[in-house]
């Protein structure tokens, strides 16, 4: 009898060791600090991401002085803790609501920067025209670093002096789950064998998006359109939150109307929380042309009913719609980042 | 093996009960998709004659767009959806597209017409990041509208546009619509409108 129970026990504590409180042990993931030399690198603080909270922390720091002036930057390793949503980093370009002299000081691991929390790094205005640099959504246990090998020839090229903001969103709520802290780890490494393609990057969104208790499952698509030139895709990624199916990015002849043949097709992810960042694609997109892109929605009940959705619905339709917004529990997204070469200009569509 | 076809047979009403009805007709579907070019002027709805002037908006997430699209007759609205592309008055390029699901409602005189002007129209992004071969807000350029029905029956239909920065933020717009951004900007004094809002009060909602 005490056997049955003690095993009973164990099985009791053994199912409480695995249901993801924040106390349950982790192996944290390591990066190792890169010298000078060999990058830059940097470790965002851990942070308590509570049940049912949405967070989203903003840090920013500068490149640090380099030899020559530029660091050049050919592999890329981006680190999360699992429940991160997105990782982005982006230069800081236009300042509006977010400066990164109104954040505190932070010890960023190989740099010290500022971190702003909330409040004005939701507000997506204020990062309207900051180039991306690197991205990860990539954050399970099994598979918490994203590394990518830039093209041979290609890298990322970054000036001594330049800001740079790391944003983080976690979440812990009903559509994604974050068992233990957040923490975010970025390595930049500096390329040694004399890489001079510069890489370039594309950021577009569709903003403009409902999806409706009465239409549930609406496909939004767009254009974007590349500077003159012929450009090569090296990586891609599509992001949008729950209510998303399907995300497809097309090459785009810059001439047509219509949306691009299947054939042109070449991202396609199905899945939301873990988007897949395709990477060796070397896509030749067509001269004069760019991206088409869709996102397939299918509208579900929120987990807390209609009310802060209709709230929030600009057109008060009280239709339960998710309409653009960063939250992920309330609103949707329809997001491309996608890295191209040889850079001949930062390029956002929204 | 009675039993089994009656429950095969409940099984399939069932199922049909689950499945959406067939969007009703606006019109009579057994002629041609007719379409008439639709655009946001000064904030309102309104049919587009070539040359007819749209506002260039500043949207939630930045940048600037316009609001082009169709009213429609002859269609299954519901289910259906609206694209939009901008190009040179002579072709070439095609700057911006965009497509979007469809939400009319039925007006009084048998149109179907755009819902939310802002939503239901195609919104164009232009200046800015756009690659336009001259300042948006200070040429004409051809819009190519097209309409899909939940029948798969489409419709298209061009018009010529032109784009103007309105509303509180046309000094920031007519500097990001410059297509040579190396000189100073001298925002101008902007344009008046003549075309009338569509009348959608009388409107009912299209299934």
């Amino acid at each position: 009898m005490w056997m049955t129970r003690l095993t009973a026990a164990a099985a009791l504590v053994l199912a409480l060791a695995t249901c993801g409180d924040n106390q349950s042990p982790y192996e944290p993931w390591i990066l190792d600090p890169l010298t000078p030399a060999e990058g830059l690198w940097i470790r965002t603080p851990e942070f308590d991401v509570a049940p049912g909270a949405e967070i989203q922390y903003c840090y920013f720091f500068q490149v640090p002085a380099q030899t020559d002036g530029t660091l050049w930057v050919d592999r890329i390793e981006l680190a999360l803790n699992p429940g991160s949503h997105h990782m982005n980093l982006f230069r800081v370009k236009t300042l509006r609501g977010l400066k990164p002299e109104d954040g505190s000081p932070v010890d960023l691991g190989g740099v010290q920067g500022t971190e702003i929390r909330e409040g004005e790094c939701w507000k997506s205005p204020n990062w309207a025209d900051w180039p991306l640099v690197a991205n990860n959504q990539q954050s399970s246990i099994d598979n918490p670093i994203f590394e990518w090998a830039l093209p041979t020839g290609v890298a990322q090229k970054l000036d001594a002096g330049e800001m740079l903001m790391l944003q983080i969103h976690y979440v812990n709520a009903a559509t994604q789950d974050t068992p233990f802290k957040g923490r975010g780890g970025v390595n930049l490494h500096r390329s040694t064998d004399g890489d001079t393609m510069e890489l370039g990057t594309l950021f577009a969104t569709q903003q403009n998006i409902r999806i409706c208790r009465s239409n549930p499952a609406p496909t939004y698509g767009g254009g974007c359109a590349m500077p003159q030139g012929t450009h090569t895709v090296a990586a891609a990624n599509g992001h949008f939150h729950s209510r998303g199916k399907r995300f497809s990015i097309f090459a785009w002849d810059g001439v047509s109307t219509t949306r691009p043949p299947d054939s042109a097709r070449f991202y396609q992810s199905e899945a939301w929380a873990e988007p897949d960042m395709a990477t060796g694609l070397n896509v030749q997109l067509p001269q004069g042309g760019g991206i088409y892109w869709t996102c397939e929605y299918q509208w579900s009940e929120p987990a807390d009913g209609c009310a802060a959705l209709d709230e929030k619905d600009p057109l008060h339709a009280n239709d339960c719609c998710y309409t653009f917004g960063p939250k992920v529990e309330t609103s949707e997204h329809c997001n491309v980042f996608l890295y191209y070469w040889p850079k001949t200009t930062d390029v956002t569509c929204f | 093996m009675l039993l089994a076809a009656r429950g095969a047979a409940l099984a399939a009403l069932a199922l049909a009960a689950c499945s959406d009805p067939p969007a009703p007709c606006l019109g009579d579907c057994t002629l041609p998709i007719e379409l008439a070019p639709t655009g946001l002027r000064e904030g309102d709805l309104v049919d587009l004659a070539d040359g007819g002037t749209v506002d260039i908006r500043p949207p939630d997430q930045g940048g600037f767009v316009i609001y082009v699209g169709v009213r429609a007759k002859n269609v299954h609205a519901r289910g259906g959806s609206v694209s939009g592309a901008l190009r040179g008055l002579s072709g070439g390029p095609t700057l911006t597209i965009e497509e979007r699901p469809a939400a009319f409602v039925l007006r009084a005189d048998g149109w179907a017409i755009p819902e939310s002007a802002f939503q239901d129209q195609p919104n164009l992004p232009v200046c800015g990041p756009v690659p336009g071969p001259a300042d948006f807000d200070q040429t004409a350029w051809q819009a190519v509208l097209a309409f899909r029905d939940s029948d798969g029956r489409t419709a298209s239909t061009m018009v010529t546009v032109q784009p103007r920065c309105w509303g509180w933020a046309a000094v920031d717009c007519q500097c990001s619509c410059q297509f040579d951004q190396t000189g100073p900007c001298v925002p101008d004094d902007g344009d008046a409108s003549v075309d009338a809002p569509l009348a959608i009060d009388a409107g009912v909602d299209a299934p």
